[in-house]
């Protein structure tokens, strides 16, 4: 079975381009546009992974992080910021409030996406190189 | 003689006491303009942080459009292909407008900012920004309802400056508005030579003391929710400029029960 992939972000181009690519993977992607409903779809849809932007009408990111790793039944989910708002402060705050990963949007190309999920799968990379989450 | 020692050391006493004051006064007049200053730095970062941010999201969407066409040719459909085309042009044309909101803002603060009027019909111009951006609305649910005075004959002003200043209110009035919240657009002929044009909200509101301020460069709301909002924060810089080109006014008002109202009046009399 497909791994689902979670994407709570707002910006429909930039979901697109991380949808299109991990579906070329074999990923499965849910799309949640909007922070508000953020945490009941994770629990409906019970993804393998979440790709978290921070900036999102409604609860931003930060918030929504702090709610999933402080509920038992999401604390284990793997959860990677992907955002383009990278102040010293954020950073700090994700890490500290258990975000697995923090990526720069600006900074990453579609096809770079799935070798930097894989460790947080449980997936062997491209590299060879096998990783556990 | 002892008087007179009890006399001076009483005057170095309270001579002393006025320089103390004076010290305080002299400190707390330095603390209170070096707090300001500090806010000033603070409201720039921020400022420079959106302004990065504002900037990072469209460029990434190009980098990424070109790297799966580039990358994933073989394996993507003519339809993706074009969607992902489409986005490329679309952020291209997003940059550009924040290209030109930063111009504007440069023209505004030189005073080189000029307003091109001609003859037209205010309550139309208002309605093709209503219909323009009622899609948007519709998208949270949030519904935009428009009162408009036919007692206005066509008169001259900058129809393009002026649906610019009605496309950065309504996208904050959509923005800054709850999920199935309102919007109401009025317009008045005042009967003192000016129209009055508002654009309520239902939203959080503004401060009291945002309201003026929040038509300077690098100010947002904040109400502790600042990470949520994206926007450059010159919209309203750019809004101020266009109205007081047309020798208008623009201010906010508390909407009641909730929310914000901003108005702007413009001369409907020809000059």
């Amino acid at each position: 079975m497909p791994k689902k992939i979670l994407i709570v972000e707002d910006d429909l181009a930039f979901y697109n381009l991380c949808s299109t690519e991990l579906k070329l993977r074999g990923y499965n992607t849910v799309h949640v546009p909007n922070g508000d409903i953020a945490v009941s779809r994770i629990r409906e849809e019970k993804p393998n992974l979440i790709l978290l932007d921070i900036i999102l009408p409604g609860i931003n990111g930060l918030d929504i992080l702090k709610e999933l790793k402080e509920a038992e039944e999401t604390s284990d989910i793997a959860v990677i910021m992907l955002t383009n708002f990278g102040t010293d402060e954020n950073i700090s705050k994700a890490v500290e409030l258990g975000a697995d990963d923090y990526l720069m949007k600006y900074n990453l190309v579609p096809s770079e996406l799935p070798e930097k999920l894989a460790p947080y799968l449980g997936e062997q990379s491209e590299s060879g190189v096998t990783l556990t989450g | 003689m002892l008087v007179i020692l009890v006399f001076y050391l009483f005057y170095l006493f309270l001579k002393k006491d006025q320089s103390l004051l004076e010290l305080k006064a002299k400190y707390e007049h330095l603390k209170k303009n070096e707090d300001r200053q500090l806010e000033f730095v603070q409201q720039r970062e921020d400022y420079e942080a959106m302004m990065v941010h504002e900037l990072r999201s469209p460029l990434s969407v190009i980098r990424g459009s070109a790297d799966l066409i580039k990358k994933e040719s073989e394996k993507l459909s003519l339809q993706q292909k074009d969607s992902l085309l489409t986005q490329i042009f679309d952020s291209c044309t997003f940059l550009l407008n924040i290209v030109n909101d930063i111009l504007d803002v440069s023209k505004i603060e030189s005073g080189r900012f000029e307003i091109k009027k001609s003859t037209g019909n205010l309550n139309s111009v208002l309605q093709q920004c209503v219909d323009y951006y009622t899609p948007l609305a519709q998208e949270r649910d949030i519904k935009i309802n428009t009162e408009f005075d036919t007692s206005m004959a066509d008169f001259k002003f900058d129809q393009d400056a002026i649906m610019h200043v009605m496309g950065n209110l309504l996208s904050n009035a959509i923005k800054f508005n709850k999920n199935k919240g309102a919007i109401s657009v009025i317009s008045k002929n005042k009967n003192d030579g000016y129209a009055q044009i508002s654009v309520s909200d239902t939203g959080f509101g503004i401060p009291d003391d945002m309201k003026m301020r929040l038509f300077n460069k690098f100010v947002q709301v904040d109400n502790n929710k600042k990470v949520s909002q994206k926007g450059t924060g010159l919209g309203l810089v750019i809004a101020k400029g266009i109205v007081e080109s047309h020798s208008g006014k623009i201010w906010i008002e508390n909407n009641s029960p909730e929310g914000a109202v901003f108005k702007f009046t413009i001369p409907i009399k020809d000059d």
